[in-house]
Order: structure tokens, then C-alpha cells, then sequence
């Protein structure tokens, strides 16, 4: 069964369609790319799936699941979680804490344990930091733990946005233009970063303009163009699509 | 210094202090204890409004309907049904701490401006009820008289003096609960809350959930502050004007943005400077004859909120004193970087 199943999703916003009858599968620990010019809806369907936004209609299953109409923290719990093409952190927290709200979900501890400190909340904090640690490890900025994560360069600042996404142990990342505002040696780190967390057992959907990128490391593309699949399917095929060539050098050059 | 150094050093500071204010201000002076004391009710109900607006970035207009509800609560009990003044003081919490969770159920779906205009409207309607005394028990305008002064373990706090140790006490300990709070995962939430809502969500934030549950502490923390107001007010005296009017909402609103909002050491410091400011304005206003003082108090609370907001002197303060540089925490010693 597909990881994620995209039926008839459908969102328009004041008359115009944003996204149009959509169906797409993805497969579990695949990485799959939307791509598609401007306005072509893939942030769109990037907040219908995380919740952000109510869909006019359609369906969407996560592991079997529907859940469509689920408020995004219970969407984040259920394991699938996102980035944001702007990245906003918490910026007068440190990039720890940041990391930390990331593991929210995960927790269970109340305001009142929290307010008398019980040695219950204490191991929690403890497991918490432990997680959100090893969260900022593995995309290589722990060393900025404790500093004010406004204060850190932008790329950076990217990469403490994927650590706090993925402190959840989700099973499946949506990355909305994760490349946007990073220099070519910070892409490709983020590409083989991408490829860490698929050999991680992750599922990770990406929103993505530069191509060189999705050619790499993509397994399977869908490509939006006003709201509508124009095609789907491995990189190579979607290279030599006549649609993909039109809607998008035709709209580019 | 280690932030755990630090924050004892803090603690002690603000417990030296409580210690000391009773053994400077005596004899004639000691009316200085009981208004201090008085500062330290506003600090517990300022502490819980700064977790509210400070840390969860949700604004109250209507803070001091808590704490009639609080006062009320047990007053009524005490005075009424004859119980022993401290049986009131979880009935004084959890009614308040209910009425912010009925009244919180909707307004807190509603935001910025829609919120302040909501509880705004709920302390006016507090403040009318209480007034109108429909159910005849709140003895409506004259109020409530003879309220007994706390009894525990057979000691009365009826001196300036027991009652300031008592009021900070509590203070103190509400001090040390919502730094806890603050340093733990709803914390860390209300803070994401403040930045971003949507950013908070799709991480796993509850943000209703959230917003709601800190309502109803700082709803419950009003309580208390008014239970105690009502067992140690000067004249053991409620009345709607002293605890209910949109005046104390917007007395203790400033105090939370006077001390920065979202610094619990700024609102202790709003709280005991805007408390002992009719004081100052009184030994100011005996220069200028004819003026009365009490009259310019609202005035002078609206000018401050009006050039704080303006001004924004703390990041003014802050960068004259070379503290706007980013910071960076001393990492626990338990924590490998």
C-alpha cells in the first residue's frame, strides 16, 4: 500500500482552482518531487495535506488512514510533518529549544507536572533533549545548540527548520523549496542530507525549482501546472514528457 | 556563571528582599508594608497575565473578573456561610479557574484585536453583574464587609506585617511554578505560539489546547490573588470599584508591559513600581495644591502603555547597554555538545 494516497483533492480559493481533482501515490521511504511553475499549487497542496488548509473536497490517506480534516498538530503526531519555503523560526529561542518544540507532540507532560518540576517531567525534559540533540547532529548543527537561533546564517537557519521537523521521528517529511537561498555547496549537502534521511527509512516529499537537484536524487516526480497533474512518473520519463517540456520551458523561455 | 548559579543567586535575592522590606518600614512607616503587601496580590495576578500575554502572546482586557471571582468566591463563603477563611481558597482558585475556561472556550479562537475586544467585554459584564447583584449575594454596590482575616494553624494574619510575609510567600512560590512552567515543553509551546501559530501546529502544538490551559492558570492565578486581597484588604472591605473595574485590568495589563512583557523579574517590578506609584504621585501632587492625584493615576497608567508601546524601551535599553548581541546559553554540564 502507498505511503501516502492523494484521491480527487481539490482547493480553490475565491473562484480560482489552486488545485484541481488531484491524484497522486507515494510510495513508502520514496523520494518524491513535486515540481511545476510558478502558481502551479504545490505549496497548496502541500498545506491541504498538512492541514493548514481546509480542501474543498477529496481524500487523503497516510498509512491507510484518512486524514483529511485532522488539524495539523494531529496530522504532525500521526508522523507526517513539514517545512515551510520561508523559514521561521522561534528566533528569540535558542536553536535547542526550537528543536524541542519539535518533540512536542511526542510528550505528554501537563502544566501541572511541568509547574512542580516532578521526576517524571525531568526524565521527559532529559529524553526531549536527548532527541532534539541527536535531531541537530545529524544535520550538523549541533555545535549551534545554545545560541539564539536568529542569530545563525541563513543556511543554517535552514537546516535547524529540518532538525526541529524531523526531532519527531516522523515517518514522512514534506520540504517545501528547502534550496531556496542556499549557495551550491550548501545544496549539495542538503541533497545528500535528503538521501540520509531516505536511508533513514523516511518517506520525503519535496517542493522543488532546481532541477539538477530533483534529477538526483528524486524517485518518482509529479508535475503540477495549474493545479492539475500533467505528469508523473521516474525522472527520466519526466525529462522526455512532451507536457512537462511545454508547461515548463514554454512558461521559462 | 552556570544558568543554575545564576538562577539561585536570583532566587535568593528576591527572598532577601522579601525578608527585608517588614524589619525597614517600621513604626510609622509600616504603612508602607501593608501597600507593598498589596503589590505582591498584583504580582501574583501580573505573573499570570504575563505568561498569557508575555510568553503566549494572547492579550486580556478583562483580568480583573478573575480576580473579583476569586475575592467574591471566598467572601462570600466566609462572610455569608460562615466557613473558615482558608476552606476558601480552593473554591476562590477553581471558580475562577473554571469561569476562564467557560469564557476562554470561545474567545480564544478569536485573535488580537476580536480577543481584546471579547475579554474586554467579559470584565465589563463581571463588573456589571457583581455591581446589580441580581442574585443578591455579592451585596452589590456597598459590597461585602467583615470578611475575617485568614486563620492557618491557629495564627491570624491580621497584622500589615504576617499578611506581607504571607502574600509574598505565595508570590514567591507562584515565582518558582511559572519559571518552571516556562522552562518545559508548554512553555517552550506558548513561546512558538507567540511567533507562530501555524509554525507551532505542524509541529505537534495543540495551540488551542495550549492557549486554553494557560488562560484557565492565569485565570486561577487571579483567583488567588483575589482570595487573598479579600482576607487582607486594609478594611477587610470588597467592593466592585476596588476589585472588578476595567481600571484594574488596564493597572495590571501595564504592569505585565511596564516590566517588558515576557520577563518574569519585569512584571515583579511593574507589579511593586505601579502599586507604590499613587504613593509617589500623592508625595508629588503635595507640591502642586489644588491637583488631585488619584484623578491623573489613569492617565499616567494610559501615558506609560502609550510610550511603551511606542517607544519600546526595553530594546532601546537593551542596546544602550550592549545587551541586544545575540546570547548564547551556557550549555548544562549534563548535556554533551
Amino acid at each position: 500500500m502507498a505511503h501516502l494516497q492523494v484521491q480527487g483533492l481539490h482547493k480553490t480559493f475565491d473562484g480560482i482552482t489552486a488545485v484541481n481533482d488531484l491524484y497522486f501515490d507515494v510510495r513508502r521511504n520514496e523520494i518524491c518531487a513535486i515540481i511545476g511553475p510558478n502558481g502551479a499549487g504545490k505549496t497548496t497542496t502541500f498545506n491541504l495535506l498538512s492541514g493548514v488548509l481546509p480542501a474543498d473536497r477529496g481524500k487523503i490517506f497516510f498509512d491507510g488512514n484518512e486524514i483529511l480534516g485532522l488539524p495539523p498538530h494531529d496530522i504532525a503526531r500521526r508522523g507526517m510533518v513539514r517545512t515551510f519555503q520561508t523559514v521561521s523560526l522561534f528566533d528569540s529561542m535558542t536553536v535547542l529549544d526550537n528543536v524541542k518544540v519539535g518533540c512536542h507532540g511526542k510528550a505528554g507532560a501537563g502544566l501541572f507536572s511541568a509547574a512542580l518540576r516532578t521526576p517524571g517531567l525531568r526524565r521527559e525534559e532529559k529524553e526531549i533533549t536527548k532527541k532534539a540533540m541527536e535531531a541537530l547532529k545529524l544535520l550538523g548543527v549541533a555545535d549551534r545548540a545554545y545560541d539564539q537561533a536568529g542569530s545563525l546564517p541563513f543556511g543554517q537557519q535552514r537546516l535547524v527548520d529540518i532538525a526541529r521537523a524531523l526531532a519527531s521521528d516522523p515517518e514522512m517529511i514534506l520540504l517545501d523549496e528547502p534550496a531556496a537561498g542556499l549557495n551550491a555547496h550548501e545544496t549539495t549537502e542538503l541533497a545528500s542530507l535528503i538521501l540520509a534521511l531516505k536511508n533513514r527509512g523516511l518517506t520525503v516529499m519535496i517542493i522543488e525549482h532546481d532541477m539538477e537537484l530533483i534529477m538526483e536524487i528524486a524517485d518518482s516526480i509529479v508535475v503540477l501546472d495549474q493545479g492539475m497533474k500533467i505528469a508523473c512518473g521516474p525522472p527520466a520519463d519526466i525529462q522526455k514528457d512532451p507536457r512537462v517540456i511545454t508547461a515548463y520551458l514554454g512558461d521559462e523561455d | 556563571m552556570t544558568h543554575k548559579r545564576r538562577e539561585l543567586i536570583q532566587y535568593a535575592i528576591f527572598a532577601a528582599f522579601i525578608i527585608a522590606v517588614p524589619l525597614v518600614f517600621r513604626g510609622r512607616q509600616s504603612y508602607y508594608v501593608s501597600m507593598l503587601a498589596l503589590s505582591g496580590i498584583y504580582a501574583i495576578v501580573a505573573l499570570g497575565l504575563n505568561l498569557l500575554m508575555g510568553f503566549a502572546g494572547q492579550i486580556s482586557l478583562g483580568h480583573a473578573a478573575f480576580f473579583s471571582i476569586g475575592a467574591y468566591t471566598t467572601a462570600i463563603l466566609s462572610t455569608r456561610l460562615g466557613w473558615q477563611p482558608i476552606a476558601g481558597l480552593l473554591p476562590a482558585v477553581a471558580v475562577s479557574g473554571f469561569a476562564a475556561f467557560v469564557i476562554g472556550l470561545p474567545t480564544l479562537k478569536l485573535k488580537e484585536h476580536y480577543l481584546a475586544m471579547a475579554t474586554l467585554g467579559v470584565g465589563l459584564i463581571a463588573y456589571s453583574l457583581i455591581k446589580a447583584d441580581p442574585g443578591g449575594i455579592t451585596g452589590g454596590v456597598t459590597g461585602i464587609v467583615n470578611i475575617p482575616p485568614l486563620v492557618i494553624g491557629g495564627f491570624t494574619f491580621d497584622s500589615d506585617r504576617s499578611q506581607f510575609y504571607l502574600i509574598w510567600a505565595v508570590a514567591f512560590l507562584i515565582f518558582a511554578l511559572s519559571f518552571n512552567i516556562i522552562d518545559s515543553r508548554i512553555g517552550r509551546a506558548l513561546m512558538a505560539i507567540h511567533k507562530s501559530e501555524v509554525s507551532a501546529s505542524v509541529l505537534g502544538v495543540n495551540v488551542f489546547s495550549c492557549k486554553l490551559q494557560i488562560f484557565v492558570l492565569s485565570g486561577m492565578y487571579a483567583g488567588l490573588g483575589g482570595f487573598l486581597y479579600a482576607h487582607c484588604s486594609p478594611m477587610y472591605y470588597l467592593n466592585p470599584d476596588d476589585v472588578c473595574h476595567f481600571s484594574l485590568s488596564i493597572k495590571l495589563l501595564t504592569m505585565v508591559v511596564i516590566g517588558g512583557m515576557g520577563s518574569m523579574w519585569g512584571t515583579l517590578l511593574g507589579a511593586v513600581g505601579l502599586s507604590i506609584l499613587p504613593e509617589v504621585l500623592r508625595m508629588l501632587g503635595s507640591l502642586f495644591p489644588g491637583v488631585n492625584t488619584t484623578d491623573i493615576e489613569m492617565a499616567i497608567y494610559g501615558l506609560v502603555l502609550a510610550v511603551i508601546m511606542i517607544a519600546s524601551p526595553r530594546q532601546r535599553l537593551k542596546k544602550l547597554l550592549g545587551l541586544d548581541k545575540p546570547r548564547r546559553v551556557e550549555p548544562p554540564k549534563d548535556v554533551e555538545v
